[in-house]
């Protein structure tokens, strides 16, 4: 069932930062007045640039697996809706991107048509959209927009999704989208707003996957992820929220990094303020008390870095423990992301990380 | 102390007594901005305030902002990460401020006024402020007012070469000539004979940024490199006088990245810009009641932002591929202006002008390459029945290419003699900001930007109301003093804002949408008395405060229609005749900023009260000449040691944050410099 057709690219570096005195001179030599002479100092930990893509919106997610040293880089827009493939029937959207989604009162997909878009908004992103058009983004599948699955197909409402790559003000380039239960799988059906042809999918569960995942746009199932226990964090564009008190509203996050909260990664922010360093930590560290685990996909998001107000950059004070879901400890941290002037490309950031030993 | 006779009449602020050195510099009390001819300074229709040559050499000044920074009304709002500055009059921001070079309005790139600081201080002789809309003859953006720098001319027959050397600190930071500290030279030569004039004159402006609070190679200011190059050639005969002059400019604004010790590489960004101002000017006295002027102008504006990447491991340097990294912008402008002034009868003269004006742009945030083109006629007339009184009337019509041009601006200004030493001056005035390029044509998409500009837009105005009182106290002996008491209101709308597009609200672009008032009153005065000059001078400017009349917020949190920002500056000059020395001080205080905004407290909006707070700011000067070639003059600036404003805005965090301490200053600066003037007759 899997195409495979998605681009996996493996890219290691590993840089032996080990400088001769030769090259030290010659920095000196040609480095301005004002140019302090940088101290390379010996390193072993591995370093990776992630394919993103570039730009501000990159086009790719990138799945990073620290243990095997891997990326695999993904069209982020590449697909739809995810099955989940636990026990539980849930469908999460693309969080990877604008999607947005609102149920309908109707059941019968082909009794929905343009009219029933009456005072419905889908506009997603740009301040404009309501924390309940998008799925938890804590990543909590009990709080996703498409109800869970169920089995009395009666109760299984219609929903309305606009993809990204649709237009918020014409809502004929939105989807219809009903799902069912079909044995111990989904049964997908949908189709475009105004198109009266109901398309239908069967879609499976696979164990050794998070999700399914299946695009409208192109009408197949996609591969997207790595297999669940072969990635640890994913780096992308993606959805998170704004403002704080009454005002929060969805807003999409360049450089977002979430964890796979699904196979039990952890991640913990460790400060030089509660006196951790990177290249100190060890494995006597992992249980310190000032490390605060969380099981949640945000657990590093877009802490890492500033892209406004005051000094905007990569936050060099801090790095994340992420526990993968072989139980390993993996020191993680941000050394470029082409934000304020650290030297980088914006959409293909630069990481660093080290098995805690 | 040699007093020129017109002073008598007396000048409001700024007339100063002139050097011995300086007789060859033109009559001070003499103001052309909004003129029909020279005319003293008491006898305008207009409030117009003279920043003098004389001022500005005592201020050891080595841009233009550094001779604005004490004056009333006028703060500075600093960009840091362009390094760039923003010039505001009485309450409003730079793009309701006219910048004009001899009359001719300079171009900007955005709402920012750059200009202010790209023109060679060294080749202006004085400066002209009038508060208030001036839109009848000077067209858009003059809603808050006007800035007219007025460049040196050579008179009578002579041959004069200047120079320049200033070196100055940059707070504690500093090096001969070159790098750290701020390093101005210039040279000038000065011809004229037989009806002929010609100057050519060059700058060097080396600001070499201030590091404040960043490490390595990152600054908090950028540093800066001006050259800036002039000429001028005219003639002028009995009746008639003809002149073209060219300003240019060339800018490097530099902002180098930390070494990223992760990665041994730094993100360097220049920001160069090009200009060149021609302009050409002619005046024509046809007979006793009619005469004719003329402006032509040609501008053009480029500016390069170039992003590289520097390699500190292999000593490489690439061009960074991201999106805005590289880009040229480039604006011109053609611009036309004549007037004739017509003497219908002793008591009527009347003024009316044609203004045309061709506007082209791009760049990569501009859609296109718009041109917009804008076509006025105007009249005005002063009107004076009797001899205490004048009232000038004045409307302007315009048509434009693209945009919905307001069909009239009307506006009267009238000045009453109440007696001797008393003038009145009231004015109401329309004026009107045009929707800039970047309104109507801004295109911008990117992951968290969907910004487009608005051909719809209309233009912005204001209505404004203005009136002073200067008394000029009769003196005895030696002693002039001077008071002036004035206030004004203006109230603006369909101000431009961005906010959603009404067909597709995933847009955002630019409406007309927001209303503004600003308020105040200026109480100054001046004082000679024998060598001493002497002024002191208050202003409360009250800023309107939006949540005053929103529905939303004014019934569960009254606040006030304005925030009221104080202002104290005190100038002092005494001149050591004998000795060819003079001391001078000036000073400003300028009041805390208050702004209501909203903000997020225990999870509930409300509207909360943020201050930026207040400062003082001083020079302390001399000058010394040496021989009859040469003197010296030195000092300290910025003697509170001002950088940062604390501001207690809590919109930090957020997209474009206006919270954090505000960058004003580098701290205290020490000068001295040399200059140089020879002449032959």
């Amino acid at each position: 069932m899997y195409t495979n057709t998605y681009q996996q690219t493996t890219l290691k570096r590993m840089r032996t930062l080990f400088l001769s005195l030769a090259v030290a001179g010659v920095f000196s030599a040609c480095s301005d007045d004002d140019d302090v002479t940088p101290v390379i100092p010996p390193s072993e930990g591995s370093q990776m640039e992630l394919d993103g893509g570039g730009g501000t919106g990159a086009p790719n997610s990138v799945y990073v697996d620290f243990s095997a040293d891997k990326q695999t880089a993904v069209p982020r827009v590449s697909w739809n809706l995810g099955f989940y493939t636990g026990s539980d029937y849930r469908v999460i959207l693309n969080y990877t991107s604008a999607t947005s989604a609102v149920a309908l009162e109707k059941t019968d997909i082909t009794q929905v048509s343009l009219d029933d878009t009456a005072g419905v908004s889908l506009a997603l992103g740009q301040g404009q959209g309501t924390m309940d058009m998008v799925d938890d983004v804590y990543g909590d599948l009990a709080k996703t927009v498409i109800a869970a699955v169920s089995a009395t197909d009666a109760d299984n409402k219609v929903y309305l999704v606009k993809p990204e790559t649709a237009s918020a003000s014409d809502p004929a380039t939105w989807y219809k989208v009903k799902i069912s239960r079909n044995g111990n799988g989904y049964r997908l059906q949908y189709a475009l707003l105004p198109a009266t042809t109901i398309q239908t999918a069967d879609i499976s569960k696979d164990a050794d996957y998070n999700f399914t995942f299946y695009s409208l746009e192109t009408n197949q199932v996609v591969a997207v992820e790595p297999e669940k226990t072969a990635w640890d964090i994913q780096w992308s564009y993606g959805v998170y929220f704004a403002g704080g008190g009454s005002a929060v509203i969805p807003y999409l996050f360049s450089d977002f990094v979430y964890t796979n909260t699904l196979a039990g990664v952890q991640a913990a922010e460790a400060t030089e303020e509660d006196g951790f360093s990177y290249d100190a930590f060890t494995i006597a560290d992992v249980t310190d008390a000032r490390l605060v685990y969380s099981a949640q996909r945000d657990a590093i998001g877009s802490k890492w870095r500033v892209t406004s107000g005051g000094t905007v950059g990569i936050r060099t004070d801090r790095f994340y423990v992420v526990k993968d879901p072989a139980g390993n400890y993996y020191a993680l941290k941000f050394i470029s992301a082409g934000i304020g002037q650290d030297g980088g490309q914006r959409g293909y950031p630069e990481i660093e990380y080290k098995l805690v030993k | 102390m040699k007093v020129k006779g017109a002073l008598l009449f007396g000048c409001l602020l700024y007339a100063v007594c002139s050097k011995a050195q300086d007789t060859a510099i033109q009559l001070k009390d003499v103001v052309v901005t909004g003129q029909y001819q020279q005319q003293s300074v008491r006898q305008s229709v207009y409030r117009i305030r003279t920043i003098s040559s004389e001022r500005i050499q005592l201020r050891g000044a080595t841009d233009v902002l550094g001779v604005l920074n004490s004056e009333l009304g006028i703060r500075f709002s600093n960009d840091a990460a362009l390094g760039e500055t923003d010039v505001e009059l009485m309450g409003m921001s730079g793009q309701s401020v006219k910048i004009l070079l001899d009359g001719v309005p300079l171009v900007d790139r955005g709402s920012t006024r750059q200009s202010l600081s790209q023109m060679d201080i060294n080749t202006i002789d004085r400066i002209e402020i009038v508060e208030g809309p001036m839109s009848v003859v000077y067209g858009t953006d003059a809603l808050a007012g006007v800035i007219n720098l007025i460049t040196k001319k050579g008179k009578g027959d002579q041959l004069a070469v200047t120079a320049r050397v200033q070196e100055e600190t940059v707070g504690t930071e500093y090096k001969p000539f070159n790098g750290k500290g701020l390093h101005n030279e210039s040279l000038a030569l000065h011809w004229s004979h037989q009806g002929w004039f010609a100057n050519g004159s060059f700058t060097r402006n080396d600001f070499g940024g201030w590091q404040g609070q960043y490490t390595g190679r990152k600054k908090e200011w950028h540093p800066k490199d001006q050259w800036l190059g002039g000429a001028m050639l005219g003639y002028s005969h009995n009746n008639w006088e003809a002149w073209y002059r060219l300003d240019y400019l060339d800018e490097d604004i530099s902002s180098l990245g930390d070494i990223n010790t992760g990665n041994y590489r730094a993100t360097d960004q220049h920001y160069l810009t090009d200009r060149y101002t021609h302009q050409a000017q002619a005046a024509w006295q046809l007979n006793e009641r009619l005469s004719f002027n003329g402006a032509l102008s040609w501008q053009v504006y480029k500016r390069r932002t170039q992003t590289t990447i520097k390699d500190f491991q292999d000593n490489t340097e690439t061009l960074s591929a991201d999106a805005g990294a590289q880009d040229v912008s480039k604006f011109n402008t053609l611009f036309f202006r004549t007037t004739a002034q017509y003497k219908v009868s002793p008591k009527i003269m009347m003024q009316p002008g044609i203004e045309v004006r061709r506007d082209a742009s791009s760049g990569q945030r501009i859609e296109g390459e718009p041109v917009i083109s804008d076509y006025a006629v105007f009249v005005s007339a002063e009107i004076k029945p009797v001899t205490w009184m004048n009232i000038r009337p004045g409307i302007r019509f315009s048509k434009n290419s693209v945009y919905d041009a307001p069909p009239a601006i009307p506006s009267i200004n009238t000045r009453f003699s109440l007696n001797k030493h008393m003038d009145l001056r009231l004015s109401y005035g329309r004026g009107f900001r045009a929707p800039a390029l970047r309104e109507l044509y801004f295109y911008f998409f990117d992951a968290s930007h969907a910004i487009q500009g608005n051909p719809d837009l209309k233009a912005e105005y204001s209505h404004s109301v203005n009136g002073s009182l200067n008394w000029q106290v009769p003196g005895r002996g030696a002693l002039r003093y001077t008071v002036a008491l004035s206030g004004f209101y203006n109230h603006f709308d369909n101000l431009i804002d961005i906010g959603y597009d009404a067909s597709d609200p995933a847009i955002s672009t630019y409406i007309n949408i927001n209303k503004f008032r600003t308020t105040g009153g200026m109480l100054e005065h001046t004082l000679h008395w024998k060598a001493l000059q002497a002024s002191l001078g208050f202003s409360y400017i009250g800023r309107y405060n939006r949540f005053t009349d929103d529905t939303t917020y004014n019934k569960t949190y009254p606040t006030p229609a304005f925030t009221w920002t104080p202002e104290v500056n005190a100038n002092i000059t005494w001149h050591f005749k004998r000795m060819g020395a003079s001391l001078s001080a000036f000073y400003k205080y300028s009041g805390a900023r208050p702004t209501y905004e909203l903000a997020d407290i225990d999870n509930a909006t409300v509207v909360r009260l943020a201050e930026t707070a207040a400062f003082h700011y001083a020079d302390v000067t001399a000058t010394q000449r040496i021989n009859k070639f040469l003197s010296v003059n030195g000092g300290v600036k910025n003697l509170f040691n001002v950088d940062r404003l604390r501001n207690t805005s809590r919109d930090v965090g957020q997209a474009h944050s206006t919270g954090g301490p505000v960058l004003m200053w580098y701290g205290r600066s020490y000068f001295l410099g040399l200059s140089f003037r020879w002449t032959k007759s």
